[in-house]
């Protein structure tokens, strides 16, 4: 493919960022599995791995998934890839079906196909209303190829041969036990389906079976019956094939334009998020389509992690983060399972989402945009004697790429470290990134990080009466061990029922 | 055809979800006694009366007015719904007896013909049924009440005279099907010049002559391969016939099955309420008040109770007009309990629709019920524990309408932090305004706040006589500083109780 039409603005170069590094540790992986069983389209999956290395692109995608909020434009592109999925099926059939026969007439149907997806796909374009400038490009261009000649002459060649060919009826007459079936034309009046004094009698029933078609030999091959009543029909109606035959010789060198398919295989890449977006939607989660705007701030609001989420089959407890101008280090503290972790996972998966131009697990995200996203995690798998060493060779290659306005996720680095040498490594390694113009989240277990340096901010796990709450906000780091009394535990102070109850019975008070 | 027996303008869910605490209430209501009684000796018939009155979903107050016209037509038409029910219930057991035989494993590999006719079988029998029941309603001398009609008009309607002759006959010419039966099929050119649109012309039910017209062509099926395909043929077009016959027997199994159930609840309604007549028990339809506030009723008994006893226990009377929390406190043995578990069924059973054990009975019956009582299966050293993690996920789940009965809860630790504890937790409760029951011996906590006399609580005691005898009533008052624990101590050891110091708590 040498242009790109939904993904990249500058043609013919695009240029992307290898994502794959962060996959394991933002666990993005079982989340794009996820997104692509959706579609249905595993070819897409690399579109996933690629994140843009210019703003621009960003733009250009945003506006695509902002689009695809409008119902009708979404319903029609979908109705647009199925019937394209259904043209590519026939093609195929036009190589492999059992003869050729059956073949000319797969090239009729493929063709036939194809000019009505291009059809529909065009009427959707004029009805709906939408923005992007990527889509209107492609609309053009569409427009243009509806109107050529060679197109107006498939369409036209298709059509009439089918309703030829639909206009056509034959009867077969089985009898078991008889040696004999019968084939023939059918030049009387057409009789009643023989279901329909049934349905009649037992209207009153609703029976969906009698809506129902009967299916007889539904595999794509021909059975040897099959070919027999085939060879019948072709003496019985000789021109009706003959004309099967002429239009397959006249079109069968062709190809659809490669913007057409280039189109359709970019497309799926947004068909098959919103496919994703819109089962977990109705599971009760929820997703934002995410703003890109100029200037040095990120604020995030209700963020949660997906690949927990989609796990556990519920939502996680959300959290917001905010990226203040002048603010390049967060330093996050708190318990062991205080959702430190979860909370990092969260930002780089919004924050992957939004760079790739789609909707993020969140309530709103306004983001600038980064060069790159960074992490380092430690791995359970990963600890064994040398893991200082093993962790410094991590970090001297992700500071080999030269991380410069990079977001960088770093999680329990230096653990095996006394914490003196952990708290001046860290501070070392903050510096450095700093000076990179990188915006980091470090998670330690070393609160005085968190002010040993003008530009960071202090990131807490907050507990509430003894019990962890998973939010994370902005709370100075303090070593406090939480008191785990069953009162607080289980939130029965009065204060705590009153405000559980708040929601559920708001007239009510003292 | 709309069953509705139990709601004005359609069938209720069958199957529904149960209240999430229905293990609970069934354990500390004792419901098992109500719902066999309402069997009467048919497990079904319990079985129903559990899923209408513990459905999680309730019905308004409207629905309710309605159930309680229904009920009162039942009563006057008690034989014809015994009638109707078993008629119901024995088509269905037929039917699923036949269905049964009628699926071995092998199903798929049996000749279709065969398995048309079974499904014409199965669909015949679920119609004769259907047919039965229909004739039950016509021959019924007494005229029905009008909630009772909307469900017998409209089940002689749909299942009508006419309709049902046409079906028989209709179904008649079906069974005729054997091995030979032959297929007449109007083909197009679908893609790939596959044969597509079929539709189907003539189906034989048997060997019929041959009909040829000009220019046919005829294909000898001179190999087992081809007969094989020639017999999927025929098949598809008896598949879809299968299909059709399955869809109708499984409407009318639908009908007859949703009229069984709501029947069912009936008759169970009719088996209870004969069963408290014959031991004098009274029992009233309940007022289901519009708005939150008036709460009272008259000699009100423990239902499971009389049904235990074979004869009314002894009932209570108030009125909790307002009342967010009802604090009941006094002696051992006393009735405390009781009357905690006759709110409850009779809550229970108001909210479904059924008559209560009461002279009268004025409540607005609650969405949804909640018992926090103090259990004795856990170990006790996480026996707070665990009592506290049930009250939080009380408090997850209470909503404007809900009501909570408590019974000692708070009592598997020091009187001192068990006062504490209900201190923090009904002050909360109180404030937001949900309805509590609460039997309990925290008698300081009972004490303190009865000298603070807030509006919204009542105070009921549990009292003795003076010659250490229960009357098992209960009476507005404030709480005493012990529960007699001591007379019971004498009523089992004898002598000794003067030992015990009444004025100390127990």
């Amino acid at each position: 493919m040498t242009e790109s039409l939904l993904l990249y603005e500058n043609q013919p170069l695009f240029d992307s960022f290898d994502m794959t590094p962060v996959f394991e540790d933002f666990r993005l992986a079982p989340i794009i599995d996820a997104v692509v069983e959706a579609g249905g389209r595993p070819a897409i999956r690399g579109f996933f791995t690629q994140k843009p290395k210019r703003p621009e692109d960003v733009w250009l995608r945003l506006a695509v998934s902002r689009d695809l909020e409008n119902p009708a434009l979404y319903d029609g592109l979908r109705a647009f890839t199925r019937l394209y999925a259904l043209y590519r099926q026939y093609e195929t059939l036009t190589e492999t079906a059992d003869h050729a026969e059956a073949r000319a007439k797969y090239r009729l149907d493929a063709l036939s196909t194809f000019t009505g997806a291009l059809q529909q796909l065009e009427r959707t374009f004029s009805d709906c209303h939408y923005t992007a400038p990527a889509l209107k490009r492609f609309h053009h261009r569409l427009t243009e190829y509806i109107g050529s000649e060679s197109f107006r002459s498939i369409m036209h060649d298709a059509n009439e041969c089918q309703k030829t060919l639909l206009s056509f009826v034959y009867v077969l007459d089985v009898r078991p036990g008889d040696p004999l079936l019968i084939v023939e034309p059918d030049n009387a009046p057409v009789p009643d389906d023989w279901f329909a004094t049934l349905a009649r009698v037992f209207a009153r029933m609703d029976c969906d079976a009698f809506r129902a078609p009967v299916a007889a030999f539904a595999d794509t091959h021909f059975c040897l019956l099959e070919n027999l009543i085939l060879k019948h029909l072709q003496k019985m109606n000789p021109r009706l094939f003959a004309a099967v035959r002429a239009f397959d010789g006249k079109h069968r060198g062709f190809t659809p334009p490669a913007f057409i398919n280039t189109f359709e295989h970019e497309l799926q890449f947004f068909l098959s998020y919103a496919l994703f977006q819109a089962e977990w939607e109705a599971k009760g989660l929820y997703f934002s389509l995410p703003v890109l705007q100029e200037g040095a701030e990120v604020s995030l609001a209700d963020g949660y992690e997906l690949a927990l989420a989609i796990n556990t089959g519920s939502s996680p407890v959300p959290n917001d983060f905010a990226l203040c101008a002048g603010e390049t280090h967060f330093v996050l503290t708190g318990p062991n399972h205080g959702g430190k972790t979860t909370f990092a996972r969260m930002l780089g998966q919004c924050l992957y989402f939004a760079h790739i131009g789609l909707p993020a697990p969140c309530a709103s995200l306004r983001f600038r945009f980064f060069n790159g996203l960074h992490s380092h995690f430690v791995m359970p798998e990963t600890v064994h004697k040398g893991r200082l060493k093993e962790e410094l060779t991590r970090l001297k290659a992700l500071l080999d790429t030269e991380p410069c306005n990079s977001f960088v996720v770093l999680n329990e680095l230096f653990a095996s470290a006394t914490t003196r040498d952990a708290r001046e490594l860290g501070n070392l390694l903050l510096e450095r990134l700093r000076e990179a113009g990188c915006v980091c989240l470090y998670i330690t277990h070393i609160f005085e990080l968190a002010a040993d340096a003008p530009g960071r901010v202090s990131l807490r796990a907050v507990m509430d009466d003894g019990g962890r709450s998973y939010k994370i906000g902005r709370l100075p780091a303090d070593g406090l061990v939480f008191v785990n009394e069953l009162m607080g535990k289980y939130h029965l102070y009065q204060r705590d029922i009153e405000e559980r109850l708040h929601d559920r019975f708001p007239a009510a008070s003292v | 055809m709309i069953v509705s027996l139990l709601h004005p303008y359609k069938g209720i869910n069958n199957h529904p979800v149960l209240l999430a605490n229905a293990r609970e209430l069934c354990t500390d209501l004792r419901l098992d006694y109500l719902f066999d009684a309402m069997g009467n000796g048919d497990p079904f018939i319990g079985d129903a009366a559990r899923r209408v009155m513990l459905d999680a979903d309730p019905p308004d107050n409207g629905t309710l007015r309605f159930r309680q016209a229904v009920l009162q037509d039942a009563f006057g038409h008690a034989a014809f719904c015994n009638r109707l029910y078993e008629g119901l219930h024995k088509t269905i057991m037929a039917y699923e007896k036949r269905l049964a035989e009628c699926k071995p494993s092998f199903a798929r590999f049996s000749p279709t013909t065969g398995r048309v006719r079974d499904a014409v079988m199965l669909c015949g029998l679920l119609l004769n049924g259907a047919e039965h029941a229909a004739g039950q309603i016509c021959s019924e001398q007494t005229a029905f009440g009008e909630a009772f009609r909307r469900f017998t008009d409209s089940f002689t309607r749909f299942y009508e005279a006419a309709f049902l002759q046409e079906a028989r006959a209709q179904i008649a010419a079906l069974t005729l099907f054997d091995e030979t039966a032959s297929a007449r099929y109007g083909v197009r050119l679908g893609p790939g010049l596959k044969g597509s649109g079929y539709r189907l012309y003539t189906l034989r039910t048997r060997r019929e002559g041959k009909i040829k017209a000009r220019g046919a062509a005829t294909i000898p099926l001179d190999s087992i391969g081809l007969q094989a395909q020639a017999a999927g043929l025929l098949d598809a077009g008896l598949i879809k016939l299968l299909r059709v016959l399955n869809g109708i027997s499984a409407k009318v199994l639908a009908d007859l099955k949703q009229a069984r159930f709501e029947t069912a609840f009936l008759v169970g309604c009719i088996h209870l309420r004969e069963r408290f007549q014959r031991m004098g028990q009274v029992t009233c339809f309940p007022d289901p008040a519009d708005g939150a506030g008036p709460f009272t009723f008259e000699d009100l008994t423990e239902a499971a109770l009389a049904v235990c006893d074979g004869k009314p226990p002894t009932g209570n009377s108030g009125d909790f007009y307002g009342k967010n929390l009802v604090l009941i406190t006094g002696a051992n043995q006393g009735g405390k309990s009781t009357f905690l578990r006759s709110v409850g069924l009779a809550l229970l059973m108001a909210r479904c629709g059924m008559f209560v054990t009461a002279a009268r009975f004025t409540a607005r019956a609650p969405g949804r019920l909640f018992t926090h009582f103090c259990r004795d299966e856990t170990e006790n050293s996480g026996r707070l524990d665990e009592e506290l993690r049930r009250m939080s996920a009380i408090i997850d789940q209470l909503e404007p309408d809900t009501l909570l009965l408590m019974n000692e809860s708070f009592s598997s630790t020091s009187e001192r932090d068990g006062a504490g504890i209900a201190r923090e937790i009904l002050t909360a409760l109180r404030a937001r305004g949900v309805r509590t029951f609460f039997v309990t011996h925290l008698t300081d906590y009972a004490a303190d706040l009865y000298r603070n006399a807030p509006e919204d609580t009542a105070f009921l005691r549990a009292d003795r006589q003076d010659d250490g005898s229960r009357r098992f009533t209960l009476s507005p008052g404030a709480p005493r500083p012990t529960g007699f624990g001591t007379d019971l101590y004498r009523e089992m050891f004898g002598t000794g109780a003067g030992a015990f110091n009444r004025s100390h708590p127990i």
